[in-house]
């Protein structure tokens, strides 16, 4: 029912801007209304405005604030937005793009193709952490026409265009952050200069931030005023939304036993957001530089033993499905005929047997630990799971939960883990799973290849699949490269992992795009009361 | 005369060494946690072990220990603490900004519970096993036993979400001008449940206390000289048990006082209440060392303060300590 919604509404999008905002669709939706005004639940102050930072508050509000070149349906479409216009040439290596003419700073200047350049090579290549893996491939930028923008790549690379949004991509005023730290630049903290949709108006520290329509920005948003307001326990935001006094809770702010509780309240709409592209799954990993799960047998048979149905229907409250392998079955490279593993303790009992690993005197073949955050609920409830299932194979495992520092230390950095869980979303380019499954991305770095898996048929697939532009030969690499992820069994896969928002009822036209509500909320309108 | 400013000076003199001790302790318990804020400034998306080394050079982190201790102890005697890593605003303002939200919650609180917590254990004490004894201490235990972000919860229920007359989360409504009538009207109206929250707690403390030392002065031989003069019971009760049995009572608000600034992590996290307490939380999550050592240091300053304040109060009430230096 909900998917379905959003498919309506996308379908709407679409349409609204082929035939202009005249269109009538009076039997599907009633047209937006211009005016009003909604607050929105983050978990945390921002700690900056400055859109290249990490922190996932600051990406929801500078999404508001700052352009990007494009945006984005649930579906990975690209719209546009600040380039009304793009050409990619044939053989995959130039892209362009035509900007908005009227698109101005909230001071007064111009935003042309000089300040696209300036962000991509001083600020997204220098100071995102992703910024080398995403737009490494980027040969040059060429600004000599102020209203276009050409970018040269050094290879054909199929993901490009669906990374040019709001999170990965803003657009910042060349002429204020040239020559600066981007960090302790006072842009950074007032956001005075931006071009997004809407501007800050007030911050009440540690309480709100209020943003309104920037009158002179080249895309008019519905709403007159936003305000994002601080609460950093999920009950208490859920009160919120239930009571009135917050209208939409993005899905980073939104734990599944939220969505239990606000399940059946006729004035709440839950959706899964994204669609298939922000879908993740449930990965626990394999310490694969430690006997003995450096066994692919050992593996293998654990991946037997874990009861991925059960899981995923306790942890998500019923709103997932166990997953088949690293993909979420909702991402286009997912295909059915990937075979995972079925669960069968026996069976796994018996390949303990064969790989040399009998049930001791004291009862159990050996001793595991599984890491956990206490704090992550998905983790924490997958986990209490995985060592019962384990135990009932003899397996001694225990709990290690862990506080988010040591967490990320003990798993990325220092290799201290037998097992250990990230969420990993990846549907929307099966390339993204590169970061965690190719050889070289083993390193003592958050987000990478923390299992130590390497397997260069794999490595050579993900290559191939990047290079290829036919989405169904790509598609045919990606599941080859699936099933050798899966019989590898670096990992076990539990459960698929969506994230949900949660809305009033009078809330229309709520970000659809992949990435947790950081998306740009100018199409968001708000019924009448 | 010159007892107080001795008494005073000796009391900052201790404190010295005392400070210096809590910013070694402070600084090596944070180091020693297992973690780095490195780490969790980077976030998520693909980053070079490269890139992660420039961060930690650029912040110190390269440093041996020692080096680190002294150049923060350094800036710290110059009056600077330091820039938060991940607000990159100095310390001194991100918590200079939080303070006011602190101490109208705290202010109130204590005011409200110590006023309240008084009266009830005066009032308790005069009838020894009553039946408005007894009603008075069990609210007073419930008070103080059941958990504060649990008593939160039920209040938000009850008050918040079925009844709707007080609001759910955080200070103030948006848009409204700081300073005017409206304005405070939302703060006051903000600042109900979480008082009555934390209150309860504090008065439940309070009243106990007063309880049992009331109970010890009213059997003091002073009380039966004052009877046996034929004063009437409320100016036995008022001018002779209470001050002599409100010197323990002041120790314990002293050592709250000190603790007031550190904010109260669990009710403001439950009422979204933008203060020191939620500020402190997610310092630690995310390892901002210097922002969470101006946390510590604050704290420990303003539990020295409230010593040498509570020793000033002692020597206001009990006139022997006077004469007795």
């Amino acid at each position: 029912m909900q998917v379905i919604s959003t498919r309506v509404r996308a379908a709407l999008l679409a349409t609204t801007i082929v035939f202009g905002p005249t269109a009538v669709f009076a039997q599907q939706a009633a047209a937006p209304v211009k005016g009003g005004q909604i607050k929105v639940a983050i978990f945390a102050e921002p700690t900056t405005l400055m859109p290249l930072s990490q922190d996932i508050n600051v990406q929801i509000i500078a999404a508001q604030l700052y352009p990007s070149l494009l945006k984005f349906d649930g579906k990975i479409t690209p719209k546009p937005y600040l380039a009304k216009a793009w050409r990619v040439s044939d053989d995959g290596l130039t892209y362009e793009f035509d900007l908005v003419e009227t698109a101005k700073w909230s001071d007064g200047k111009a935003i042309t193709s000089a300040d696209v350049r300036f962000s991509f090579e001083e600020m997204i290549l220098k100071y995102q952490p992703a910024g080398k893996s995403n737009f490494g491939v980027i040969e040059s930028i060429d600004d000599s026409k102020p209203g276009t923008v050409v970018f040269k790549l050094k290879r054909s690379y199929a993901p490009f265009l669906s990374l040019l949004n709001s999170l990965y991509a803003p657009i910042v005023p060349k002429h204020v952050y040239e020559g600066t730290d981007p960090m302790k630049n006072e842009n950074s903290l007032t956001a005075a200069v931006t071009g997004g949709p809407f501007k800050v108006k007030e911050w009440v520290k540690g309480d709100h931030l209020t943003v309104v329509r920037n009158p002179d920005a080249f895309d008019t948003p519905n709403l007159d005023e936003m305000t994002f307001r601080f609460i950093s326990d999920a009950s208490a935001r859920m009160l919120a939304l239930k009571t009135g006094a917050i209208d939409y809770l993005p899905p980073s702010a939104m734990p599944y036993s939220s969505l239990a509780m606000l399940e059946g309240d006729e004035n709440i709409k839950l959706q899964p957001i994204g669609d298939e592209a922000a879908a993740k799954v449930l990965t626990i990993g394999f310490n694969l530089r430690r006997a003995p799960f450096d066994n692919v047998k050992v593996r293998q048979a654990i991946s037997h033993a874990i009861n991925n149905e059960f899981i995923a229907e306790a942890v998500s409250f019923k709103h997932e499905k166990a997953a088949v392998g690293p993909l979420n079955s909702k991402s286009w490279a997912w295909d059915a005929s990937l075979k995972g593993y079925n669960f069968d303790p026996e069976l796994a009992k018996k390949m303990l047997d064969e790989a040399g690993l009998p049930v001791k005197a004291d009862g159990f073949r050996f001793a595991m630990t599984v890491n956990t955050r206490p704090s992550v609920a998905v983790f924490h409830k997958a986990n209490e799971i995985v060592v019962q299932n384990l135990r009932a194979i003899g397996i001694n495992a225990s709990l290690r939960p862990l506080e988010s520092a040591p967490y990320t230390a003990s798993t990325y950095i220092e290799s201290d883990f037998d097992v250990s869980s990230v969420a990993w979303i990846s549907a929307f380019d099966a390339n993204n799973l590169a970061p965690l499954y190719a050889c070289e991305n083993i390193r003592p770095a958050p987000y990478s290849n923390f299992m130590g898996y390497c397997n260069k048929q794999v490595d050579e697939l993900f290559a191939k699949g990047a290079a290829e532009s036919d989405q169904a030969k790509r598609k045919a690499v990606y599941v080859e490269m699936q099933q050798r992820i899966i019989d590898d069994a670096p990992a076990i896969w539990p459960m698929n992992w969506s994230d949900w928002s949660a809305s009033r009822t009078r809330v229309q036209g709520l970000p659809a795009g992949p990435w947790d509500g950081r998306d740009p909320m100018d199409d968001l309108w708000v019924e009448a009361k | 005369m010159s007892t107080v400013p001795r008494i005073v000076g000796t009391r900052l003199l201790q404190a010295v060494p005392l400070l210096i001790a809590t910013v070694v302790v402070n600084f090596a318990i944070i180091h020693l946690a297992p973690g780095d804020p490195v780490t969790m400034m980077v976030g998520e998306g693909a980053v070079s072990a490269d890139q992660m080394e420039a961060l930690r050079e650029s912040l110190g982190l390269n440093n041996p220990l020692h080096i680190q201790f002294l150049d923060y102890l350094t800036s710290v005697l110059q009056g600077d603490l330091g820039t938060s890593y991940v607000y990159h605003q100095p310390v001194s303002e991100i918590i200079a900004s939080r303070i006011p939200a602190t101490l109208l919650l705290m202010g109130s609180t204590y005011l409200l519970s110590t006023f309240l917590g008084l009266l009830f254990g005066i009032v308790a004490a005069l009838r020894p096993s009553s039946l408005q004894d007894r009603v008075l201490m069990t609210i007073a235990i419930l008070g103080y036993s059941v958990p504060t972000f649990w008593l939160g919860f039920i209040a938000l229920m009850i008050f918040a979400v079925e009844l709707g007359w007080l609001p759910i989360s955080g200070m103030v409504e948006s848009g409204l001008e700081p300073g005017s009538w409206e304005y405070w009207k939302s703060v006051l109206h903000h600042l109900v449940l979480p008082v009555a929250v934390l209150s309860l707690f504090y008065t439940g403390l309070i009243a106990r206390l007063m309880r049992t030392s009331m109970l010890n002065s009213l059997r003091g031989d002073f009380i039966v000289t004052a009877r046996a003069m034929g004063l009437s019971n409320w100016r036995i009760v008022l001018r002779h048990a209470v001050p002599n049995a409100i010197t323990p009572i002041v120790t314990v608000l002293g050592l709250q006082i000190g603790l007031m600034l550190s904010g109260a992590v669990l009710t403001e996290t439950v009422f979204g209440w933008p203060g020191l307490g939620v500020l402190t939380v997610q310092a630690v999550a995310q390892r901002d060392y210097p922002l969470l050592l101006g946390m510590f240091l604050l704290t420990s300053v303003m539990v020295i303060i409230a010593n040498v304040l509570t020793d000033l109060v002692y020597l206001a009430i009990n006139p022997r300590l006077r004469s007795n230096g």
